[in-house]
């Protein structure tokens, strides 16, 4: 899933760099202070910080955190188990 | 819907533009990053006692070759850390008899689409991989290296898949904390 980045203004340098480096890491920062892009564009004027909303991403539920470790164990050969008798 | 159906499914959410680039042969290569090897010991939270048990099962190898191979004469490298992996067609059905299997197309979409900062969809290739499998990232572990050494390799994922794979593990370990630590002043 792209982020969504709304650098129109602001060169295609730009946003070759954030999309090479952010496209396929979607969704980690809320939001992500870039420092001045200067260097990147020098022939177009950037402000200072771009801040860039990433999409949250879904987190596993309680009860799907179990079902997945239950899956695991389902799928493995206990060797040895430290359970009571 | 069936496990064909859910996996059918899976892949037409797939993040990743390549499935078919996901994979290669791990024949002639040494544990390491990227390898698959089944047989493989590690530890298993057991919630009924509270303790770990030892497993058995395939494993996703994270450490490096050079830290692995006997070859190298390393302190430090008893060791390797591995990602148990979960075939798909075992978590469809822990899903469906636990919670049922309303909502589980919803989550297997997201999963797929790697919006799940925890588990990371692998897509079908071969064996105990033919249905895909997921890698519940908070499973890492650690398994004796000299055991790797010895189990039978599965698959390779191919530099394509890696890549993907490492940024996972960077969404995972290295996103920014919500809650503030001491500051250096």
């Amino acid at each position: 899933m792209p982020v969504a980045i709304d650098l129109d203004s602001y060169g295609s340098g730009a946003l070759t760099y954030l999309s090479k480096n952010l496209n396929e890491r979607p969704g980690i920062y809320r939001a992500l202070q870039i420092p001045s892009l200067e260097v990147l564009s020098p022939s177009v004027s950037v402000p200072k910080y771009i801040t860039i909303s990433a999409p949250v991403v879904r987190h596993l539920r309680r009860d799907e955190q179990k079902v997945i470790s239950a899956a695991l164990r389902r799928s493995v050969r206990i060797i040895s188990s430290s359970g009571h008798t | 819907m069936g496990v064909a159906e859910l996996v059918q499914h899976a892949m037409r959410c797939f993040a990743f533009q390549s499935p078919g680039a996901f994979y290669g042969a791990a024949e002639g290569r040494s544990p390491g990053p990227g390898l698959v090897y089944r047989g493989v010991m590690f530890p298993l939270f057991n919630a009924d006692t509270r303790t770990f048990d030892t497993a058995e099962g395939i494993v996703y190898v994270f450490t490096h070759e050079c830290d692995i191979t006997e070859e190298n004469e390393r302190i430090f490298n008893e060791l390797a850390v591995v990602c148990p992996i979960i075939p798909f067609e075992d978590f469809v059905t822990e899903y469906g008899g636990s919670i049922g299997h309303d909502r589980l197309p919803n989550l297997i979409a997201s999963i797929a689409s790697d919006q799940v900062y925890r588990v990371f969809f692998l897509p079908p290739h071969l064996d105990e991989l033919k249905h895909g499998a997921l890698l519940y990232l908070n499973q890492i572990c650690s398994t004796q290296a000299d055991t790797l050494r010895t189990a039978e390799p599965v698959c390779a994922l191919s530099t394509y898949a890696l890549a993907r794979l490492d940024y996972k593990l960077q969404n995972h370990f290295l996103r920014p904390k919500s809650e503030q630590l001491p500051q250096l002043t």
